[in-house]
């Protein structure tokens, strides 16, 4: 069995991947770019990863990955929109390589609204963020994804992350 | 079985090898000196050394790691891993 750990401090990403239960690599990634390239990678070879959620944990400046060819779509607040029609519609419009990362807790959800211009337009990465997301939502949306057949949704934690492959 | 482990910080990296005996070695490379860990790791392979101990997870686990390494921009190092 494979599988990869994640762990951010402060701009730094440590992902580890495990093999049969012995670390095989450690990588120390220090952009969101790489970060995600990498866990774009693991989760095209099927690789189980933990601490996906600490990927938002870079997420401090868009501009950062832009540099490097990936953008962000926007933010999407729950209350002012219906979640499970909101990402519906984007999804069907997300290009090859996109990564979705759901962040169900209200702390990260006020985090992503500090450090996220979401008010310009992005068209290669989603971050969908639900304020106070029930279960049912979330399993709404997974089904969604998976019913677009880009691949296999995965589910770590109460976190729901997407690699369109 | 003979173990090495692959560490990549920043610009860096730096190969560990665990015999089974338990004697441990770390080789730091600059990236610019990809091609030299490259040599490093593909003797190793050849003397049996392994990134796990099961051999079944041992190729998923090479393909996986190049591809990781390829991005990163160690490109030596990548190759030598699916030789």
């Amino acid at each position: 069995m494979i599988r990869a750990r994640l762990r951010s401090y402060q701009n730094t990403m440590s992902i580890y991947v495990y093999a049969d239960g012995r670390r095989v690599v450690r990588l120390e990634i220090y952009d969101l770019v790489g970060a995600l390239r990498i866990l774009h990678i693991l989760v095209q070879n099927d690789v189980v990863v933990e601490g996906i959620e600490e990927i938002l944990g870079m997420l401090k400046d868009p501009r950062e990955a832009e540099k490097l060819g990936i953008d962000f779509v926007g933010l999407i607040e729950d209350g002012l929109i219906d979640t499970s029609y909101v990402a519906k519609e984007i999804v069907e419009t997300l290009p090859e390589g996109t990564i979705v990362i759901v962040a169900p807790s209200r702390q990260k959800y006020e985090w992503l609204l500090r450090n996220i211009d979401y008010s310009e337009k992005y068209d290669k990465l989603l971050v969908v963020a639900i304020f106070n997301a029930d279960f049912d939502k979330l399993h709404e949306i997974e089904d969604i994804l998976r019913g677009k057949e880009y691949g296999v949704a995965y589910r770590i934690g109460g976190v729901y992350g997407y690699g369109v492959s | 079985m003979n173990n090495i482990t692959i560490e990549v910080d920043g610009d860096f990296i730096e190969i560990e090898i665990e015999r089974v005996s338990g004697d441990r070695a770390s080789i730091l490379f600059h990236i610019s000196e990809d091609h030299r860990a490259a040599e490093l790791i593909s003797k190793l392979l050849k003397r049996g050394f392994t990134l796990t101990d099961n051999p079944h997870i041992e190729q998923k686990t090479r393909k996986i790691v190049s591809e990781i390494l390829e991005a990163l921009g160690f490109l030596e190092i990548a190759k030598a891993l699916t030789v």
